[in-house]
């Protein structure tokens, strides 16, 4: 019977190649240094301000790219083959669980001990429903804030030297440096907002970024789109947009690096408070050698600009 | 390009992301290859395109189910394609309007329940999968569904072919032209669904349809556009991962052109029809 034959054959070719899809790690380290994933521009700037020169860290989604939604191209994966550790912000910020970060680990078929969520020790806020519901969605910009800045550097340093104890005095004295710079940081925030006048604390952006940001400082926070990834600036989203700047009567509308700003001055048109310019960051950081291209001083430029246009006298 | 060439033998053997990646996209190759010659030959070429638009309702319904978005897939998918030939059989409506009315539909459709039920699926995730970063599930699957989507073409392709070339000599054969028509649909909905998982949109459209309608400027019978077609698809994706990872380019778009390249090639340099000779020929009986 030569149907059967064929069926016979098919099958054979199909188990010879499931099977020989299991192989392990290839080739071994050739360099000393710690190979790191880092899945954003933040990540791999608190990466390299701990890991310094023992490190060579590998940033996925480039600045100026939403880390929402990224894909890996060869080289990434190349360096996802050999990676000692692999850092994701965590809190659905790459996708989460069925993201491009998790399916780029998934097909390295990396430890799961090398892979850690920076974020993992922030209590999440949620953008939709609340921990309890069936179809919560998490806010997953918890960096903005620099308190939880000060825990993902903390989370960073312990993973660091979990991976490569003979280094762990260096790192933990790095860790510590940083730490005291964003604690300070973080010291100044708290001082800055608390000198802004209650009724002037009414933050307007185009997306739900800074959620984290205005619950730790007491700020209201208004916004168009709940995050970038769905639709941007439907009209519903502009009319409830436009009735929180009436209500409110903040003094300025913030607009960030990366989004698309023409909902913010449809917004602007229809109430008359004017858009603060420059725009301010959310989820990167600025270009190498632009005014922002560090997380401090991304904290330090975000805070000067939002307090700036708070403060700002309404027109 | 020989040290390229030499670099990329080197990476393949290095990096198991690379080997999976080839694996995929190679045996995506050729059973895309294949089951698209039937769509070609059968003047359907965009209904690849089609269900894979259409099998977002019930990507969205698997994931208020929370069942694996295969299954939501693959039977919205063949909705979709039953929708089609009903709409076409039963009306005057031809197939090409046909398939805009059904899959338009089906994607607003989609939509919606992505907006209601509001969930974290993210719809670039599920429209475009990339074939260097496949998980071990996906993996299999469509290593599973690729083999079972050749043998049956293998095992009826004498009634695939009869039913393409001839529907009124297979029905007064005895053969079920309606039930054939069902498998061929059922087959390019599964290879779609598991391809757009692993490799993506565009990619599944462009190996269904850009390798086939190559094989048919090349050859003049059924079973041998189906080994040309098979070996098109198979070599855009090898050729295709070359470029992708000597450039460092993303691979399915890569892959994609190289298909594209291909076509052109045969389109402009065929022997007998290609449009470089119709050319050289017509100005030269200009200057005669």
């Amino acid at each position: 019977m030569k149907r059967f034959r064929i069926i016979l054959s098919f099958i054979l070719v199909g188990l010879l190649l499931v099977s020989c899809q299991n192989q392990k790690k290839a080739k071994e380290d050739t360099t000393d240094k710690v190979k790191v994933i880092s899945s954003f521009s933040i990540l791999t700037d608190i990466l390299y301000q701990i890991g310094k020169d023992a490190i060579i860290v590998h940033n996925l989604a480039p600045v100026g790219t939403d880390p929402h939604e990224y894909q890996p191209v060869p080289e990434d994966m190349k360096f996802a083959s050999n990676a000692d550790l692999f850092v994701q912000n965590g809190l659905n910020l790459e996708g989460g669980k069925n993201g491009w970060f998790s399916k780029l680990v998934k097909s390295v078929n990396a430890d799961e001990n090398r892979v850690i969520e920076a974020s993992k020790n922030i209590e999440p806020m949620y953008i939709i429903g609340d921990k309890n519901s069936s179809n919560s969605e998490v806010n997953p910009h918890s960096f903005i804030n620099p308190v939880v800045g000060i825990e993902m550097a903390k989370t960073i340093g312990q993973a660091l030297i979990s991976v490569d104890e003979a280094n762990a005095a260096y790192y933990q004295k790095n860790l510590d440096d940083y730490l005291a710079k964003l604690i300070a940081m973080e010291k100044k925030y708290r001082e800055s907002f608390a000198s802004i006048p209650e009724e002037d604390r009414y933050f307007m952006a185009s997306e739900r970024a800074f959620q984290y940001l205005a619950e730790e400082y007491g700020l209201t926070e208004g916004f168009i789109w709940k995050v970038d990834t769905e639709e941007n600036g439907s009209p519903d989203q502009i009319k409830d947009a436009i009735n929180f700047v009436k209500k409110y009567q903040p003094p300025v509308l913030f607009i960030e690096s990366n989004v698309d700003s023409r909902p913010m001055q449809t917004v602007s048109k229809a109430t008359g408070v004017p858009i603060y310019y420059p725009a301010i960051y959310s989820d990167e950081l600025g270009k190498p050698g632009e005014e922002a291209d560090t997380y401090l001083t991304y904290l330090e430029y975000n805070l000067k600009h939002i307090y700036n246009g708070l403060t700002r006298e309404r027109e | 390009m020989g040290e390229a060439l030499h670099t990329f033998i080197n990476d393949l053997i290095e990096y198991p992301f690379l080997q999976q990646a080839l694996s995929i996209s190679l045996i995506l190759g050729i059973a895309c290859g294949m089951v698209g010659c039937f769509i070609v030959l059968r003047g359907l070429a965009l209904m690849g395109d089609a269900i894979s638009h259409a099998v977002l309702p019930g990507v969205a319904l698997s994931y208020i189910l929370n069942i694996s978005y295969f299954f939501g897939a693959v039977v919205f998918g063949i909705m979709a394609a039953l929708g089609i030939s009903f709409v076409q059989h039963h009306s005057k409506i031809k197939v090409d309007s046909a398939i805009g009315i059904v899959f338009s539909a089906f994607l607003a459709l989609g939509i919606l329940m992505v907006t209601k039920i509001q969930s974290a699926i993210n719809l670039n995730n599920i429209l475009f999968g990339n074939v260097l970063t496949i998980t071990p599930s996906d993996r299999i699957l469509t290593i599973v569904v690729a083999i079972i989507v050749i043998a049956a073409i293998f095992l009826f392709f004498k009634e695939l072919q009869l039913s393409t070339f001839d529907p009124v000599m297979a029905e007064t054969s005895g053969l079920s032209v309606k039930l054939i028509n069902y498998m061929l649909m059922l087959l390019l909905t599964l290879i779609t669904v598991v391809s757009l998982q692993t490799v993506g949109v565009i990619l599944v459209v462009s190996l269904l349809i850009t390798p086939a309608s190559t094989a048919f400027l090349l050859t003049k019978s059924l079973k041998s556009m189906l080994w040309v077609s098979a070996l098109i698809g198979a070599a855009s994706a090898a050729i295709g991962l070359f470029f992708s990872v000597t450039y460092n380019l993303p691979s399915g778009v890569v892959i994609v052109l190289t298909a594209t390249i291909i076509f052109l090639t045969v389109f402009l340099l065929h022997p007998k029809t290609g449009l470089l000779w119709q050319f050289l020929t017509k100005s030269r009986s200009k200057i005669a």
